[in-house]
């Protein structure tokens, strides 16, 4: 299908790779439908971009590149809602925000996009603990954990 | 606003929602709160937090990451 995008112009994208949130994301409810897009296969940083407004896209990142710790702890009925029983059965993404200064860019820990790539149905879930801060300074930590990169599929 | 008051032990129905005050402790008050699993249920603060990162990630004026992954290479 073809995909308008302000930032990307006028894309031709597989319906396969379209990602349906049933819930949109918190703050955008009425987008349920995004596709990941990135120029390079192992970029660190990709975009969420949101079908049916060109101009919605959300910068996302593997939280596993920079900790390769996390373990963020779900409610039972998000997973249900993804159709998955544990959470190692989602791709996880954290949504990025890159201020002016690019090296103090934050991901979103407490707020994680899950996916079931099986089915491409996505959800942003709020963790259960107060471990994970909303703003996770990415580059502080990232070279620590550089061995950790996880390739995405969907 | 509806305001309603209510006592310890008492509830208030939102549609299918239950939320019932279970104890009062100085400053504090336990609502209990009984909803269909579907319905999402979260403290407004945390909601609020998660809310104002999207609206601030959806606003960058980046259109090209690929100078920035440059930042993860050592």
């Amino acid at each position: 299908m073809k995909l308008q995008t302000t930032r990307f112009g006028c894309l031709e994208v597989p319906e396969a790779n379209i990602i349906y949130f049933p819930d949109g994301l918190i703050g955008f409810e009425t987008y349920k439908r995004y596709v990941i897009l990135s120029k390079k296969e192992n970029a660190p940083l990709r975009w969420l971009q949101c079908v049916d407004e060109p101009e919605l896209a959300f910068i996302i990142i593997s939280p596993f590149l920079f900790k390769a710790d996390y373990k963020p702890l779900v409610e039972k009925v998000d997973l249900s809602s993804l159709k998955i029983k544990d959470i190692s059965e989602a791709e996880i993404l954290s949504i990025v925000v890159v201020p002016d200064n690019p090296r103090d860019m934050v991901a979103n820990l407490m707020a994680p996009v899950l996916i079931n790539p099986k089915i491409c149905i996505a959800k942003q879930v709020i963790t259960k603990d107060n471990q994970y801060p909303a703003r996770y300074r990415i580059l502080d930590s990232f070279n620590q954990n550089r061995e950790s990169a996880q390739v995405l599929s969907c | 606003m509806l305001i309603l008051t209510r006592k310890l032990n008492e509830s208030i129905m939102i549609g299918d929602v239950e939320v019932k005050v279970t104890s009062l402790k100085g400053d504090y008050v336990k609502l209990g709160i009984k909803a269909p699993r579907e319905v999402p249920i979260h403290r407004k603060e945390i909601y609020d937090v998660i809310q104002k990162e999207n609206i601030e990630a959806a606003q960058t004026k980046i259109t090209d990451i690929s100078d920035l992954s440059d930042l993860f290479k050592k």
